[in-house]
């Protein structure tokens, strides 16, 4: 009994740990996702710890105001994907709610919230990005059935190795980064546009930096999903789980700024082209079995 | 339909559940009968010269596929050709439910195939043609029907189980949203597929049933992902279809319709699950009452309620509602406008026809000279045949091949 309920704080500290650590995370990627493209054109960016000092500020003010109107559930939105989806191992107390398709239109839904004005072209992303979230969630259960959200389909790929599902995943996470990529600093300023207060402008900036870094996991969960530790890896798994996270988190940056640097962002043509190699690759490994 | 008056909305509640529970035990003729009597009833219905004889053949040779698929304009001509909205069109899907549920010997995947290129055939005519598409999603719960019969056809009884899952829950919003949507408008937030609305629940449901079909028969692999697929551009429909009535009638926010709307996305599953647990259980799988995880069947599972309480925990310490009076109501209040703003984004596509690259028009145009050339051809003038003998050989040469190929 005690055992028992060892386990279960283990797990809640677990993940209040991914939470926080992914919270801090958030303007980071933020930034590299800002200021990468800018890097490696030769000219510099502002600073991280900016940033940093930014997403702190916007911490403080919500502990001490409470939040108000559309940004309350945006932000909700995020928090509430950061800590249902598997990031270090998947012995995390909430990681059997991580589904990917509700995870991804919770995401997209918070996306609408998040300024006055929706973006210009949010229709033609938001129509494929839900269909290319059906097929995942298809290929899924079609490629393994009985596992049970994000974190069973980890915890099954690391007893039971399958590459052709393992690879379908991979090209729907890059066609989902294709036809929705993570929102940029522009679009931010286009949804922010007839906001005149500075305060909510920045804190409209942090929670867009959340719902990234909450898009990122998804789309790095869904590509290399072995890489998140089992439960019962021990300490030692805990750790690989941490380094794997970082290295996942990584990668989906540099994979969706190099997309963005080489304009191939919202492209339908690539869009279909890698929903075809997921729907081949899932097909192929169902028949040759 | 005098019942779907404003002010009688408890009325209208009760015919259309009694609609639902009655119809479905009734016999295939009766329901042709009640087809016919609507049929000649509505204003905008479907055109004689197809629907009496259909309606005829639908008598006459029950449970056919041909026929069945013949009944669809005449079901949902009012609600998808002639775009008008009401509750009749609701009673309509609940029609369409029944009939195929009583034709218990058709062929599932030629259905699912007619329905398919129903959907995209209304799609892609709205498109070219610069007008709103209806209201698809009338459609699913025949789509989701035939996914049950497929399943008990092929005696998959917890997949059945599932899909009968999904399909009620998807005829009551329905019937929900088409009787009390007068009195709140609101209310058809709640087919959309966002969580934690019951629109997500049926899209969850109705994919994990299909590919739970996919995984347990053999032919159904490319189908499940098929209607899967389909499943997800009838919620696409859906969003434009409810950002079109959020934006028609500004919706006013009243505290009564957000808290029907909280009830509603976080009891409704469980509460149609409770009350419909005979049926299912007659169809498939042990006697249970999902409240806390809705099971898909496949092993998977979807603990909406906790799910729900832990978002509205980190809601509530975001926002402390109790710091201002009639809070939640307020948040509610600003959220309605973004919400229909973000749906009504997609209704660019609708607005103007396409304007067709050079390319396609160019082909086009050759392809109607042709046709015209065709026309006025008089004698055919052939070519001196014998030198394409060799083709003519590797084509026979293919064609058994490939014939071969098929057999092994």
């Amino acid at each position: 009994m005690a055992h028992e309920a060892g386990l279960i704080a283990l797990s809640v500290l677990e993940a209040l740990f991914q939470v926080g650590l992914l919270l801090v995370l958030a303007p980071v990627l933020g930034w590299c996702l800002d200021s990468l493209p800018f890097w490696l054109a030769g000219r510099s960016g502002g600073a991280v710890r900016f940033r940093l000092f930014g997403a702190g500020r916007f911490w403080k003010a919500v502990l001490r105001s409470p939040l108000g109107g559309r940004s309350a559930p945006a932000l909700t939105v995020g928090v509430l994907a950061l800590v249902c989806l598997p990031a270090v191992t998947t012995g995390s107390v909430l990681s059997p709610f991580a589904d990917p398709l509700v995870m991804g239109l919770m995401l997209l839904m918070g996306r609408g919230f998040l300024g006055a004005g929706v973006l210009s072209g949010e229709a033609s992303r938001l129509g494929p990005a839900v269909l290319l979230l059906c097929l995942t969630e298809a290929l899924i259960a079609l490629a393994a059935p009985g596992t049970d959200g994000l974190g069973g389909l980890c915890a099954m790929l690391h007893i039971e190795p399958e590459p052709g599902l393992e690879g379908a995943l991979a090209a729907c996470a890059l066609a989902l980064g294709i036809a929705c990529p993570p929102l940029r600093s522009e679009d931010v300023t286009d949804m922010l546009s007839g906001l005149q207060d500075r305060q909510e402008r920045e804190a409209a900036r942090c929670i867009a930096d959340v719902l990234n870094c909450a898009w990122l996991l998804l789309l790095a969960d869904l590509a290399w999903p072995v890489s998140v530790g089992l439960a019962q890896g021990g300490v030692q798994g805990w750790w690989l789980g941490l380094v794997a996270l970082v290295a996942r988190l990584a990668l989906a940056v540099g994979v969706a700024v190099g997309l963005r640097l080489m304009a191939q962002e919202r492209s339908a043509r690539l869009t279909a082209l890698f929903a075809g190699v997921a729907l081949l690759l899932a097909l192929a490994g169902r028949f040759g079995t | 339909m005098l019942a779907l008056q404003p002010g009688r909305f408890g009325q209208a509640v009760t015919v259309c559940l009694a609609a639902l529970a009655a119809v479905l035990a009734l016999s295939p003729a009766v329901l042709a009968v009640a087809l016919g009597v609507i049929a000649a009833q509505e204003r905008d219905a479907c055109p004689a010269v197809w629907s009496v004889p259909v309606l005829l053949l639908s008598v006459l040779f029950p449970a056919q596929t041909p026929v069945l698929l013949g009944l669809l304009p005449v079901l949902f001509w009012p609600a998808l050709v002639r775009r008008r909205d009401g509750g009749c069109s609701a009673v309509m899907s609940i029609l369409g439910v029944s009939l195929v549920w009583h034709a218990s010997d058709v062929v599932s995947a030629e259905l699912v195939a007619g329905l398919g290129l129903c959907m995209l055939g209304l799609i892609g005519w709205s498109v070219l043609g610069a007008h709103r598409a209806g209201n698809l999603g009338l459609l699913r719960p025949v789509l989701l029907m035939v996914l049950v019969v497929a399943a008990q056809g092929e005696g998959l009884a917890v997949c059945a189980r599932i899909a009968l899952e999904a399909t009620l829950l998807d005829l009551v919003t329905l019937a929900l949203t088409a009787s009390l949507g007068l009195r709140f408008p609101m209310l058809a937030v709640l087919r959309l597929p966002f969580p934690p609305l019951p629109g997500l629940v049926v899209l969850w449901l109705g994919i994990h049933a299909a590919l739970g079909l996919a995984a347990g028969v053999e032919g159904w692999s490319v189908l499940g992902v098929a209607v899967a697929l389909l499943l997800g551009v009838l919620a696409l429909s859906d969003l434009l279809a409810v950002g079109r009535q959020m934006s028609a009638v500004q919706v006013a926010v009243s505290g009564v319709s957000v808290l029907l709307l909280g009830a509603g996305s976080l009891l409704l599953p469980a509460l149609v699950f409770g009350m419909t647990s005979p049926a299912l259980h007659v169809v498939g799988g042990e006697w249970v009452w999902p409240i806390w995880s809705i099971g898909a069947g496949d092993g998977s599972h979807f603990r909406l309620m906790a799910f729900v309480m832990v978002g509205a925990v980190i809601w509530i310490v975001l926002v402390r509602p109790w710091r201002s009076i009639g809070g939640i109501v307020q948040a509610a209040s600003t959220l309605a406008p973004a919400l229909a703003r973000l749906l009504s984004s997609g209704d660019a596509l609708f607005e103007e026809a396409p304007s067709l690259g050079w390319s396609l028009r160019r082909f086009i145009v050759s392809g109607r000279v042709r046709f015209r050339a065709l026309k006025g051809m008089k004698a055919p003038v052939l070519h001196d045949l014998r030198q394409g003998a060799v083709g003519l050989w590797l084509v026979l040469l293919g064609l058994v091949l490939a014939v071969l190929g098929v057999m092994t």
